[in-house]
């Protein structure tokens, strides 16, 4: 089966009304780099690359279209000097460079892999996303957009946007991915903002991707390491609680033993990292 | 639904269903350079360049090239006069089999575009989405490296 119709959506009104007045399985597509790796896509397509490929800064928001491809988001300066060069980094990582002129971060994350390699950097990014549907827009935190293995709360609704508030001048970020080569698909992926008031870090958001059904914070690792310094012991200590965060499955990839130890082995690193580029501010 | 675009230079017209994929578009319309290895993205034969990037046609509806300007090895040269990247290609014995190939050609014209004079580590980077299974990647990075001298030469 494939698509019997396709629209070309030049406004995200005009996305949600298609959608409204169409008959059949409905999906909005952009880069089609998941899409059309699926057995039976949808009988009607409607493209909104048209609409929402857009990177822009809203006040003290910086703002992501859905449909603005990885490849932009590398190029992305005003995203890199905002978020320590997180976003970028993941992007570097992503598949390979035909992919990453095609997928967009919104699909990236409306897809709601648990491997999805945008969801780690921009839930430490406390990422809100625009969705709209019928009745109107709404806005969502990040946290509470997957709820299990290719399952969010979209349902028919367009991922519109995603935005984040710039964060302050005194953070240090990072971003690991493992997999067999920085293109694959990633066994465990994870991404770290610390925020810091001198030498004590006053705040620390860790996320975990692939360990778990739906990407999620190490909130006991984030709660060890706020509103101290980055000692041996805590940083060793929130390891272990990044471990304890997860709940992995075993597949073919990696076994469940490896991704829960990996999360300890990767926040260790992510925070050693921080903590080196602090030092060296 | 009738698709135009820019092939090749040249402005054209297709007939097309609204589920078809570029790369079987472009077979269909004689571009036979396009060459599909795994229909998923993965191996990067199909690769061809719409607005002067890198792509992989497998993946992309041919509804959604509507006004584009799509690059095929076809539009590269012209019969009998090989374009410089293909005759450093043929130098450098770059070629095996030959299914990457043409994906690899496009990957390193959109590269040589852009940066004239890539090094080493850039021509590998470039070619990294562009699987082949002859373990033949050293002497296509050195055609990549070869063809940019001899633009910069012809240039001068």
């Amino acid at each position: 089966m494939t698509f019997r119709k396709f629209y070309t959506a030049s406004s995200e009104e005009e996305a949600v009304r298609i959608r409204s007045e169409s008959e059949g399985r409905v999906r909005f597509v952009a880069g089609c780099t998941d899409l059309l790796c699926e057995d039976d896509p949808g009988e009607i397509a409607i493209d909104v690359r048209r609409a929402l490929d857009y990177l822009r800064r809203d006040g003290d928001d910086l703002v992501i279209g859905a449909a603005t491809r990885v490849g932009a988001i590398d190029r992305w300066q005003e995203g890199a000097d905002a978020d320590d060069g997180l976003l970028r980094k993941c992007a570097r990582d992503f598949a390979s460079h035909q992919i990453r002129n095609m997928a967009t971060v919104g699909g990236n994350l409306a897809s709601a892999v648990p491997s999805a390699d945008f969801a780690p950097p921009l839930l430490v990014l406390n990422s809100r996303c625009v969705i709209a549907g019928p009745s109107g827009r709404r806005e969502v935190s990040l946290h509470e957009f997957f709820t299990g293995p290719h399952q969010s709360i979209l349902g028919d609704d367009l991922l519109v946007e995603i935005r984040f508030k710039a964060p302050g001048k005194n953070i240090t970020t990072d971003w690991r991915k493992i997999g067999r080569n920085p293109g694959d698909i990633a066994s465990i992926n994870a991404a770290t903002l610390l925020e810091w008031d001198g030498s004590e870090v006053r705040l620390a958001r860790i996320a975990l991707g692939a360990v778990a059904p739906t990407p999620i914070h190490a909130d006991e690792a984030e709660k060890i390491i706020t509103g101290g310094t980055l000692s041996e012991d805590v940083k060793n200590r929130a390891a272990v609680a990044a471990q304890q965060a997860a709940s992995p499955i075993s597949d073919q990839r990696a076994s469940a033993e490896y991704r829960a130890h990996m999360c300890g082995v990767l926040t260790k690193r992510m925070l050693g990292y921080c903590a080196e580029q602090r030092g060296g501010q | 639904m009738i698709l135009h675009l820019k092939l090749n230079g040249k402005p054209r017209e297709f007939d097309v269903a609204p589920g078809e994929r570029l790369s079987d578009v472009l077979r269909r319309e004689q571009c036979f350079s396009v060459k599909v290895g795994c229909s998923t993205g993965d191996c990067g034969t199909c690769t061809v360049l719409v607005g002067g990037e890198p792509i992989v046609s497998c993946l992309m509806l041919a509804c959604q090239a509507e006004g584009a300007e799509v690059l095929t090895v076809e539009g590269l040269g012209e019969p009998g006069r090989l374009d410089t990247l293909q005759e450093s290609f043929l130098d450098e014995g770059a070629v095996q089999c030959g299914f990457c190939t043409p994906g690899m050609i496009l990957s390193a014209h959109a590269l040589l575009e852009t940066n004239p004079s890539p090094t080493e580590d850039e021509a590998r980077e470039a070619l990294s989405g562009n699987l082949c299974r002859c373990t033949g990647y050293e002497n296509p990075v050195r055609a990549i490296l070869e063809a940019g001298r001899r633009m910069a030469g012809e240039e001068s």
